[in-house]
């Protein structure tokens, strides 16, 4: 069965497991992981503000891959793992998740509406685009989540939120460069 | 001649159709991610290309540079095909990791930075 747009519902039901899984996953190491051992090594840093926010990247690849459903397909864990941030002591504004993504769809508008040549779909965008996607999404939300929690424009804490976007950014990437070699390394197993 | 066109063109299977979207995206991200690899100097060698280099490793302690003959000769290197060997050579100079030397053909060396 088709919707107006082509997509079948069963399309639309894989991609949102698919991004829901990687989203949910990124966004928990974050929160079990980099969250405490931030507090640890950085505790005059607010809670609210992540140094190393996995979940960037892969808002970026969603938005890339999916353009505005992707928004929609991010919805549902965005505000998931916002219930879960807020049990684990970090209250966030309830519109900070659809913040979030929004400016990241934003960002990717802006930058393939500059670079129209490297989104045409006729050549791959190079990583750099990507970052440069991440960038500009991520100084879009850095205003929008310094005003939303802080109530007025603190650069300080909007470079924070860039350093830490552009940081999860790089470092999801990275993991997804060794967990594609890790999955090589299993089918060669496999073969032999 | 619209309806010559559609007449000809075949519908594709959906369920072709969606898998190829998939694989297509999951193709993209990886072909983007080597070039991120590459970029940032941690692309990972083949097996051949890696036992290549181990032979001129071997090669070049006693010499400034290593021969094709020598390299495909290596004990090292005994189990691969000649042309496996040679694209081999070409995968490692292509990355950086071996440069030719000399004045004749076929000696190489390896980029300090490679090693």
């Amino acid at each position: 069965m088709l919707n107006p747009v082509g997509f079948s519902i069963k399309e639309h039901l894989q991609n949102f497991v698919i991004v829901s899984v990687f989203y949910i996953t990124a966004y928990s190491l974050t929160l079990g992981f980099v969250a405490p051992l931030q507090q640890m090594l950085f505790s005059n840093v607010i809670t609210e503000l992540s140094l190393l926010f996995l979940p960037h990247g892969v808002r970026v690849l969603v938005v890339y891959f999916f353009g505005w459903r992707g928004v929609l397909y991010l919805i549902p864990s965005a505000y998931l793992m916002k219930i879960l941030s807020s049990q684990a002591g970090i209250p966030l504004d309830p519109w900070s998740p659809l913040f979030n993504i929004i400016a990241c769809y934003v960002g990717f508008q802006l930058v393939k509406f500059a670079l129209p040549e490297r989104f045409s779909g006729a050549q791959l965008p190079k990583w750099r685009d990507f970052g440069l996607v991440a960038l500009c999404g991520s100084i879009f939300n850095s205003a929008g989540m310094t005003l939303l929690h802080q109530n007025e424009l603190d650069l300080f804490i909007a470079l924070g939120y860039v350093i830490g976007d552009m940081a999860g950014f790089f470092v999801c990437f990275f993991i997804l460069i060794y967990a594609f070699r890790f999955a090589r390394l299993l089918a060669k197993v496999d073969d032999a | 001649m619209l309806g010559d066109i559609t007449k000809i063109a075949k519908p594709q299977p959906k369920t072709t159709s969606r898998m190829s979207n998939l694989l297509q995206n999951i193709a993209k991200l990886q072909m983007m991610l080597a070039d991120m690899e590459a970029d940032v100097g941690i692309r990972d060698i083949g097996v051949i290309e890696k036992s290549v280099l181990s032979a001129i490793v071997d090669l070049t302690e006693g010499a400034p540079l290593a021969s094709t003959k020598e390299i495909l000769a290596h004990p090292l290197n005994e189990v691969y095909s000649r042309p496996s060997l040679f694209r081999a050579l070409k995968n490692l100079e292509n990355l950086g990791r071996i440069t030719k030397g000399g004045e004749k053909r076929g000696l190489y060396t390896l980029v300090d930075e490679g090693v």
